[in-house]
């Protein structure tokens, strides 16, 4: 080990000293090669007992082998794995060998032979199995190689009828990944027995280990997925599965009926014990709703989540679902739903229950009732009743996804979801209400609904309110009285939480636009004034005013005049956007954004790109480029100025914005890479000495080959643009001096010629409000100083991707002490998509002032440039390659400031 | 191998009627073990007839040397009522299993109802605190699907039962015999207990309740929903709301109910529980947490559920505060105590509720504002006029007819057996049972006997070089499928083996037999013997394909092991005679090559 130790510090040594001058980062990599497998060779060699070879072992695989040495390292472990006697040992080996062949860059079909060699002679089955998952991965990483896909399942097929489960298990698998498609080319292929995989992995569908058939059905799945059409037999061997004894044959046995019927779901099948026959589909919804009772809730999930996306069910088994046959002493009982409707179209609504209420009226024939195969029936009544929340909220999702596709479903669900509102777990609430809310456009509410539903707006859950809220925006009404009960009902949760003005305020605005008829005899009634009699104008914070304001329907006949504003449409031209013509000014486009709220985005995108470009160009004219002397003097104010802004634009561009795509990325990057050597020129031309330049060259030098590096594919759009001249000169660069850098690179500058930007498609710029601290109080939040306050922010945020990691909420003291707060992932909800809520505490603390004063509070935009760029093909490959901390580069400051007015006081003594 | 002599079930005295007032007491022998199952008392007798007549189980000896053990499913008094009587006063010294919450709450249940029945009512030949204590001292706690080994074959294992806090149904085996009982048991979970949950056992019997074997319920949420909107109404208007409860059970239910719903709602109205008995059940609550619902075992941890932010103990005093308040008192049918007390000063309010959440014995003033009776007389020929609301809200905690459906489809029974519930409808059941699920199903009167008998299946051990063997030669090994197999059975000790044939001629010292079958089949065939053996070896290589055919140079042929040989009978020289020879081993082969040499053989082609 000392040897070795000493050759390899040796080694290094010497080749750190030669290569210190170019390109370090790549170089260094190569240095550890030829040592890595010989190590190993060394270390194995040296372990005197099994226990050591493992460790060794297990060391190694810690470190990332690269492509090239894998095949010397694959050597090496094979040779000790032909000596090697420890079947734990072996298995590792195996493992690793399997690890190794996934290696990106890495062909390993040259230790295929190898490894099925060793397969025939192994002996121990867990080494067996593990060899076998090695050449699962050989055979996934060489998709295109049909013979050794077809030795590979020859092998598998071999091994099939071992006596060790997790050997078949693995067998079964590797069948399934591998496994011929088409039959056709077997069949070409003569000389090998043509092999139907599907019949092989069904025979093992009735295999005595349970492991074994889940596996079987596991393959079977894997196979569809790869895009082979099943088989309709299966469907009557899956059927058969459902009833077995282990769980997670159950399970996968429900998810392979679920394919069957999504691929044949027209077909015919008889049922058992009578005449009649089915669609394939709806006899298979009637099992896969059967089992929403199974005795596990591991299947009874799987079940309920497949429920939601057999949409070609018939209309008829989709309502039994709902549908479950009350009785009591064998006489027909009405639900307590059937009861709600009647009551109320009947019009005694709020009668009172009596004793005796629900008697059970008309006798039921024994004979016709059935109590368990029924099928369908009664499927979701189950489903949410369910004991385990995870079920619960499976058959709300499955309902939610049915009653999209079906209307007169979803009518018939709607009772079953006002139920779900009063579920014990608030995540079950909440998943229900935004279930509602997104089959809101096929529904209508009925006023005992809507009781329901408003009762929970009293929740002291501010999610569950909002998302109420939310609903109540997209909800249909039925009648004027409906729309009243809501008004009151909202009107008294502001009162109670007076935090939700925001979303009720949005949420009464919503519903009287989508309820313009019923709305307008009800206003007179909520402002208790006549119209003829115009008093004073009421005091604008009372909400009832506020209501009416934006309850108006608007239009020429609104009685008050006070509807909302209405947008000069005509003034609205839609303006083609032809960048390549040449310059719209700015402006324009803001105005446009403003206009045309849809185009926002890419007005704005557009905008600050021209911006750049506006900036760079005022930059190069300056006369101080004329004088040829460098300037020592500071009057390039201007260009640096210039410089720097061009930088954080083009930083706001690359992460402010949504659907920003690549071709865009290679732009931004393009347009930073001129202001650097904007930044690069001015500094030469301002700073005394050679020696700083020095470093800046070089580091511009590499920024451009960095550029070149990672848009190399996107080249050819650049040409004659900048980065192409400077490519041209590179040769010519590295080798002359800093002076000479700056003169060529002032130049081509100059000579460059604009890059128009492609649009993308859909692009929205990230936006956040501060929703509170509201930045209005005048009395200070006092706390002891030295202490910390809890300052409660809320705050929305638009088109942010990736919010858990990028925003930041940032304090600014008057003492110009700033603090950068990272709110917790949990923090952050995502109401609907595009947006996300971020409801957080934010704690401050600062020595005692002597009389209170504002600190400012704003949302930041983290960003981390190289977090684009993609990774070390090596490190993705390795196990244990250890995910580096996305470190921030900058923020972008991305909402108006708050102002919060505190006051340290001095500790008391 | 058959066996019959599988136990019959004494089916004890059981009261049919009502819903929680029967009295349940089965025992059981299989195998020849006696278990008792429940050892419950009549709520509606005050005399002999409260308890079951243990003299029924046997004439003469003693309760302890016939049963081997007893177990309690959960803490009803029609399930362990009975139990002190029974241990101390008939007397018996075995094993009591029940588990952890019911031996926890049982022995309060028992005091308190001794107290009233002796103390109030002044009964004699009652058992004392002392005989409580000491039948609890024969219990043996077990915890859910916990492997009972009650003596060397008899075991037991607890399933979760829902219904109440620790209730469960129990598995009994002895060797392959089994028979579940399920106690009352709930197949609907509820705001603090699970659903009823038992694997695919396959016992011989499963013995169930079947008090709701003719209902099929509504949903659990639209009751819940209404019952909260009710109250919550009621409070808003400032009105007070009375809802009589027992002590345990779905008092426990209703207050999780409040309890979440104020928390929710942020509501500040107090709620109060009447004190005593209730106090002290809660506190068991608490501390069997395993035992309750999904909600309350996941959020325990940062607060137990039972801990009641919005319930106080209630005092006298309160009954006239001012302001609306939620009270729940006992007893549940506002026959006495507190609940009547409470409910007559609010009764003349319009503003005030009351919500009876179960059954009412007529009778009772419960029954009889149900039956929306308006006017009461009292004692003392007082008339007191109801003005506030009454409702009726029924929270059961029974499976009904499709959750028993349920269960039976779960543990996969030979057999049915249904227990408390009403003959009428457990014929509908019945019925039902045998027609869907293909179940033979039985309902004994009190007092029957039921047998049945079962299958004996009887283990034998196989040697591993025979199974080896056997592997090697077979096909892929189909998982449920009976395969045969040629071995010989030893029984020795009563213990039975199965090894292959020259094991066991070696153990036993035998000398091997040989066994062989000669036939003779005549052939029409002019040829000389030799080339009647050579057409016999030709044909025969090109049918049998897959077997060793081989011509020896003394003229035979063999095939496999069996041997051909051509000869020529002296008196006729135009038939040859085959002499087909084989061993019993290859029976098979053999009769077979010799129905195939009886068609004869093919004509020359030559």
């Amino acid at each position: 080990m000392a040897a070795h130790l000493k050759k390899r510090v040796y080694e290094e040594f010497t080749k750190v000293v030669q290569q210190q001058q170019e390109e370090i980062a790549t170089k260094k990599l190569r240095l550890t090669k030829p040592s890595k497998s010989a190590a190993l060779h060394i270390d194995l060699c040296k372990a005197t007992s099994p226990a050591d070879a493992l460790q060794y072992l297990l060391q190694f695989a810690r470190k990332p082998v690269e492509a090239e040495s894998v095949e010397g390292v694959v050597r090496i472990l094979l040779e000790h794995y032909y000596k090697e006697n420890d079947p734990s040992v072996r298995l590792k080996i195996a493992s690793l060998l399997g690890l190794l062949s996934k290696t990106t860059g890495f062909s390993p079909d040259c230790i295929m032979d190898d490894a099925i060699n060793i397969l025939q002679n192994e002996k121990s089955h867990q080494v067996l199995a593990q060899l076998l998952d090695t050449l699962l991965a050989i055979g996934t990483k060489l998709p295109e190689n049909q013979a050794i896909q077809m030795r590979l399942v020859d092998v598998a097929c071999q091994h099939l009828t071992d006596t060790s489960h997790g050997v078949r298990n693995k067998c079964l698998q590797l069948l399934g990944n591998l496994g011929s498609l088409e039959k056709s080319i077997t069949k070409d292929a003569e000389g090998l027995a043509t092999r139907d995989v599907q019949k092989i992995i069904g025979d093992y569908f009735s295999d005595q280990d349970p492991r074994v058939r889940t596996a079987a059905i596991k393959a079977m799945l894997q196979l569809h997925e790869r895009g082979l059409k099943l088989h309709q037999t299966i469907y009557n061997q899956a059927c058969k599965l459902l009833s077995d004894d282990y769980e997670q044959v159950r399970s996968a046995a429900v998810q392979l009926i679920w394919v069957v019927s999504q691929l044949y779901p027209e077909s015919i099948v008889p049922i058992p014990s009578s005449n009649e026959e089915i669609r394939l589909v709806d006899d298979a919804f009637g099992k896969i709703c059967h089992m929403v009772s199974d005795g596990s809730w591991v299947v009874r999930v799987q079940a309920a989540k497949l429920l939601g996306s057999m949409e070609q069910v018939s209309s008829h088994f989709l309502e039994q679902t709902l549908d479950k046959k009350l009785m009591s002493d064998l006489r027909r009982k009405r639900t307590a739903h059937e009861r709600a409707k009647e009551l109320y179209s009947s019009g005694e609504f709020s009668s009172g229950r009596k004793w005796g209420d629900d008697a059970p009226k008309e006798e039921v024939d024994t004979g016709a009732v059935n109590l368990i195969e029924s099928g369908a029936c009664g499927a979701f009544v189950h489903g949410l009743e369910d004991e385990m929340y995870e079920v619960r909220i499976a058959a709300v999702e499955a309902l939610c996804m049915l009653a999209q596709s079906s209307p007169s479903f979803a009518e018939k669900c709607l009772d079953f979801l006002v139920d779900m509102f009063n579920d014990e777990i608030e995540e079950v609430r909440l998943q229900s209400i935004h279930t509602m809310r997104k089959i809101s456009n096929n529904i209508t509410l009925r006023e005992d609904q809507l009781d329901t539903v408003l009762a929970v707006l009293e929740d002291s859950s501010r999610d569950i309110r909002e998302a109420l809220h939310e609903l109540l925006c997209c909800t249909n009404v039925s009648t004027k009285e409906g729309i009243h009960l809501a008004l009151v009902e909202l009107l008294k949760n502001l009162t109670k939480y007076p935090t939700d003005r925001d979303s009720i305020w949005k949420c009464l605005k919503f519903l009287g636009s989508r309820h313009p008829t019923l709305v307008l005899p009800l206003v007179p009634e909520l402002l208790s004034t006549h119209p003829f009699f115009d008093t004073a104008e009421p005091d604008m914070d009372d909400p009832a005013c506020i209501l009416s304001s934006v309850y108006s329907p608007g239009g020429p006949d609104d009685p008050l005049g006070t509807g909302v504003e209405v947008r000069n449409w005509e003034s609205g031209i839609i303006v083609i956007l032809c960048l390549a013509s040449g310059f719209i000014y700015h402006r324009d486009l803001q105005r446009l954004g403003e206009l045309q709220s849809e185009l926002a985005g890419v007005a704005d995108f557009s905008a600050t790109y021209l911006r750049c470009q506006l900036l760079l160009i005022k930059a190069l004219q300056e006369k101080l480029w004329n004088v040829a002397a460098p300037l020592y003097l500071k009057q390039s104010d201007l260009a640096s100025a210039a410089a720097k802004q061009i930088m954080e634009e083009t930083y706001k561009m690359e992460f402010m914005y949504s659907g920003v795509e690549n071709k865009q990325v290679v732009i931004i990057h393009h347009m930073r890479l001129q202001a650097k050597a904007l930044q690069l020129i001015v500094t030469a031309r301002t700073t005394r000495g050679l020696d700083p330049l020095f470093g800046m060259c070089e580091k511009f030098l590499q920024e451009v080959d960095f550029f070149q590096r990672y848009f190399i594919t996107d080249l050819p759009h650049l040409q004659d643009s900048f980065v192409d001249k400077l490519l041209d000169l590179m040769p010519r660069l590295m080798t002359s001096k800093p002076a000479e850098v700056v003169k060529i690179l002032q130049t081509t500058l100059r000579q460059s010629a604009f890059l128009h930007l492609p649009l993308p498609e859909q692009i929205h710029k990230a936006s956040a409000t501060i929703i509170e601290p509201a930045g209005e109080s005048d009395n200070p939040l006092r706390f002891t100083s030295g202490l910390v306050v809890a300052l409660d922010v809320d705050a929305t945020l638009e088109h942010v991707q990736d919010p858990q990691n990028t925003v930041k909420v940032q304090v600014l003291y008057p003492d110009g002490q700033a603090q950068l707060i990272h709110p917790k992932p949990a923090d952050f909800r995502n109401p609907g998509p595009g947006r996300h809520r971020l409801i957080t505490q934010v704690y401050l603390s600062h020595t005692a002032w002597t009389e209170p004063c504002q600190v400012e509070v704003r949302l930041l935009l983290s960003y981390n440039s190289s977090a684009r760029i993609p990774k070390c093909p090596w490190m993705e490959g390795g196990e244990v390659s250890p995910q580096v901390e996305t470190s921030i580069e900058g923020t972008i400051p991305f909402s108006k400031p708050v102002k919060v007015y505190i006051m340290p006081k001095p500790a008391r003594r | 191998m058959c066996g019959t002599g599988f136990g019959h079930f004494r089916w004890l005295a059981e009261g049919g009627a009502g819903q929680d007032v029967g009295r349940s007491c089965i025992l059981v022998s299989i195998a020849g073990k006696n278990v008792m199952l429940d050892c419950g008392m009549h709520m509606g007798f005050n005399d002999d007839r409260r308890f079951p007549d243990f003299s029924y189980i046997t004439q003469n000896g003693r309760l302890t040397d016939f049963l081997d053990c007893v177990i309690i499913s959960h803490f009803h008094l029609d399930h362990c009522g009975a139990l002190p009587y029974f241990s101390e006063m008939v007397g018996y010294d075995g094993p009591i299993y029940m588990t952890h919450p019911t031996q926890a709450i049982c022995p309060i249940l028992l005091e308190d109802y001794r107290k009233i029945a002796v103390d109030k009512k002044g009964e004699a030949n009652f058992f004392t605190s002392q005989m409580i204590k000491d039948c609890m001292k024969k219990v043996v706690a077990v915890h859910l699907h916990q492997t009972v080994q009650v003596d060397d074959e008899l075991e037991i294992k607890a399933y979760y039962a829902g219904h109440v806090l620790g209730a469960a149904m129990f598995q009994i085996k002895v060797g392959s015999e089994s028979v579940v009982y399920t106690g009352d048991y709930n197949m609907t979970p509820d705001r603090h207990l699970g659903a009823a949950w038992i694997d695919k056992c396959r016992p011989n019997l499963l013995i169930t309740e079947s008090t709701y074997a003719t209902t099929i319920r509504d949903s659990k949420r639209c009751r819940e929903r209404d019952f909260l909107k009710k109250v919550h109404e009621t409070v808003e208007r400032g009105g007070k709301v009375l809802i009589p409860v027992f002590a345990l059970g779905r008092a426990q239910e209703l207050c999780i109910l409040l309890e979440t719903f104020w928390e929710r709602m942020n509501l500040k109205v107090p709620i109060y529980f009447s004190t005593g008995l209730t106090e002290k059940a809660n506190h068991y609550y608490k501390l069997f947490i395993p035992w309750t619902n999904q909600k309350i075992r996941k959020t325990f941890v940062q607060r137990n559920m039972f801990e009641f932010k919005h319930i106080k103990a209630f005092d006298r005093a309160f009954a006239d505060n001012p302001g609306p308040m939620v009270v729940f008192a006992t007893p549940g049918m506002l026959h006495a105590g507190q609940s009547l007390q409470i409910f007559r000063k609010w009764a003349g309010n319009e503003k005030n509720m009351v919500i009876m959440p179960g059954y009412c014995v007529q009778g009772t003033v419960g029954h009889k504002i149900l039956s929306g009776q308006r006017k009461l007389e009292m004692e003392g020929r007082q008339v007191l006029e109801v003005k506030m609301q009454v409702e009726y809200m029924s929270f059961s905690a029974h499976a009904d007819a499709k959750g028993i459906m349920q269960l039976v489809g779960q543990a996969e029974p030979e057999s049915v057996l249904l227990v408390h519930g009403e003959a009428k409808k457990m014929e509908f059941l019945k019925q039902k049972i045998e027609q869907e699920l293909r179940v033979s199903c039985y309902m004994p009167a009190n007092g029957e006997t039921v047998t049945l008998p079962t299958s004996l299946s009887i283990p034998v051990g196989i040697s591993l070089g025979l199974l080896k063997q056997e592997m090697a030669q077979g096909l892929l090994p189909e998982a449920k499928k009976p395969r045969l197999l040629h071995g010989t059975l030893i029984m020795k000790d009563s213990n039975f083996r199965l090894v292959s044939s020259e094991q066991a001629l070696k153990e036993l010292g035998l000398a091997e037999h040989q066994l062989r079958f000669t036939c003779r089949v005549h052939l029409h065939d002019t040829r000389k013997e030799q080339e009647t053996a050579l057409r016999v070896y030709s044909h025969l290589k090109s049918i049998l394909k897959d077997h060793c055919v081989q011509h020896l140079p003394d003229g035979s042929v063999t095939v496999e092991s069996i041997l051909i040989q051509a000869a020529a009978p002296s008196e006729d020289p135009g038939t040859k005679v085959l002499l087909v020879s084989w061993t019993y081993q290859d029976e098979e082969l053999g009769s077979f090559l010799t129905s195939l040499l009886k068609k004869g053989l093919p004509q020359a082609l030559s």
